[in-house]
């Protein structure tokens, strides 16, 4: 027997112990939240129906089969806790077996240890890269003698690579150190719960290496950022400006302020006046009487381009009139009279 | 012939099977997963990993790992993880 041989049966001894120690005695609750959702939808589905409100009823038919699904689902879940939980109680974990499973352990992982006095076992993964994205190797640490309701074991990337977008996250499905089990949350409490820690270190190493898009804390799409929707380039939220306009977000590079109220917009809300060129909002811009072309408040006159003032200027002697009426009028052309003093002045 | 045949797929669970003796573990792999590819599973006995043509034995532990399970999905009292759906189900019955 070699010294990890000799450490694997102190640990195996001391886990066996751990596992005989009755769990508390947890409760069993009810779905009581969803019970009562589905008792109102009823009610609602009721209401509708007597007043023939057919869209109402639609929608609340939406949500029932929404809500009777979860419900199934959870009281499933809780069946098989139940079931786990029994058995579990039942059936001590061998001393061989967990001795066995623990030697087994460096056939899998390249780097396995046990600390006795702590009670923690604890493995290392190869390379985790999912979908071209290397998130480095992660630490996998079970602690036998955990006794708070949460997991008894929690996951550290040894070579942290945070999603840009949001650094709290090392994998898309670890949050604070936790495992986001999905599909692997049965396995990993048989394995556990019947001892089998080989299978259990297999099963959370190989869900860090499954890539689940739809329920991702970050999906891997935005982990470098999120994408700036004109020139795709992913960006941290600090380097992302939303559109006034669509409210879409886009990199500093993409966006443009209008020179009139200095909102930022997305090339596609941005819109030129026509005679200038310069960027302004579409608020900002008004319509020609004429021609109907959209211009800045500079280069329109009472409401006109200059190429149609102009035009009509030539054919209407009023628009004529009144623009030689603007003209004397305007303080800043109208010359001012030279003063008495002035007029003296030799 | 008997042997302790271990599913880490869905359930986990770890039962005493009966076989018929000669078989290799190909073959009883192919039995087992009849709509999954061998190559998609970590396969184990006595936790060592064996050629496709090793022939069970009387005892032997046999164990079958997927090599790709998807978290998050499904999970319950896990729910920071999981992105409601019930929402987008019925945006556009709702809004």
């Amino acid at each position: 027997m070699n010294d990890f041989e000799r450490l694997a049966l102190r640990a195996a001894i001391s886990i066996r112990e751990a596992m005989l120690v009755d769990p508390p005695n947890q409760e069993l609750d009810l779905p009581q939240t969803d019970w009562n959702r589905l008792q109102r939808l009823l009610r609602q589905k009721q209401l509708a129906q007597d007043h023939e409100w057919r869209m109402a009823e639609r929608i609340i038919n939406t949500r029932l089969i929404f809500t009777m699904e979860r419900l199934a689902t959870d009281l499933r879940q809780r069946t098989r806790d139940l079931e786990q939980s029994i058995k579990s109680r039942s059936t001590p974990a061998d001393l061989r077996l967990l001795y066995e499973e623990l030697i087994a352990l460096p056939n899998e992982f390249s780097e396995v240890s046990i600390d006795l006095r702590h009670g923690i076992l604890r493995v290392v993964t190869e390379e985790i890269t999912l979908e071209d994205i290397t998130l480095g190797r992660f630490d996998i640490v079970y602690n036998w003698t955990s006794e708070g309701p949460g997991p008894s074991y929690d996951i550290h990337a040894l070579d942290p690579a945070p999603s840009n977008a949001n650094s709290d996250f090392v994998h898309p499905h670890i949050s604070d150190g936790i495992l986001c089990e999905g599909e692997a949350k049965s396995g990993i409490e048989a394995a556990l719960a019947q001892g089998r820690f080989c299978d259990f270190f297999l099963i959370v190493a190989n869900t860090l290496n499954t890539y689940n898009d739809d329920s991702a804390y970050v999906t891997l799409k935005e982990w470098y950022g999120t994408p700036c929707l004109d020139c795709g380039t992913s960006c941290s939220d600090d380097d992302l400006t939303l559109c006034s306009g669509c409210e879409d977000p886009y990199c500093h590079q993409c966006c443009d302020c209008c020179r009139n109220c200095h909102d930022s917009l997305c090339g596609s809300c941005l819109q030129s006046c026509e005679e200038c060129s310069t960027p302004h909002c579409r608020d900002c811009l008004n319509t020609c009487n004429e021609c109907n072309h959209d211009f800045c408040s500079h280069c329109l006159t009472d409401g006109y381009c200059e190429a149609c003032y102009e035009t009509l200027s030539e054919t209407d002697p009023e628009l004529e009139e009144e623009d030689n009426h603007y003209e004397t009028t305007n303080p800043q052309q109208i010359s001012t009279p030279p003063t008495p003093a002035e007029t003296a002045s030799p | 012939m008997k042997i302790l045949y271990i599913n880490n797929d869905g359930g986990g669970f770890a039962d005493y099977i009966s076989i018929e003796p000669e078989t290799t573990i190909s073959h009883f792999v192919d039995q087992r997963l009849k709509h999954g590819l061998a190559t998609d599973y970590l396969i184990r006995v006595n936790r060592q990993p064996v050629s496709s043509d090793y022939t069970l034995q009387e005892g032997d532990r046999v164990s079958l790992t997927p090599t790709k399970i998807e978290g998050a999905r499904g999970a319950l009292g896990q729910s920071h993880g999981c992105r409601e759906t019930e929402g987008d189900l019925l945006a556009p019955a709702g809004r």
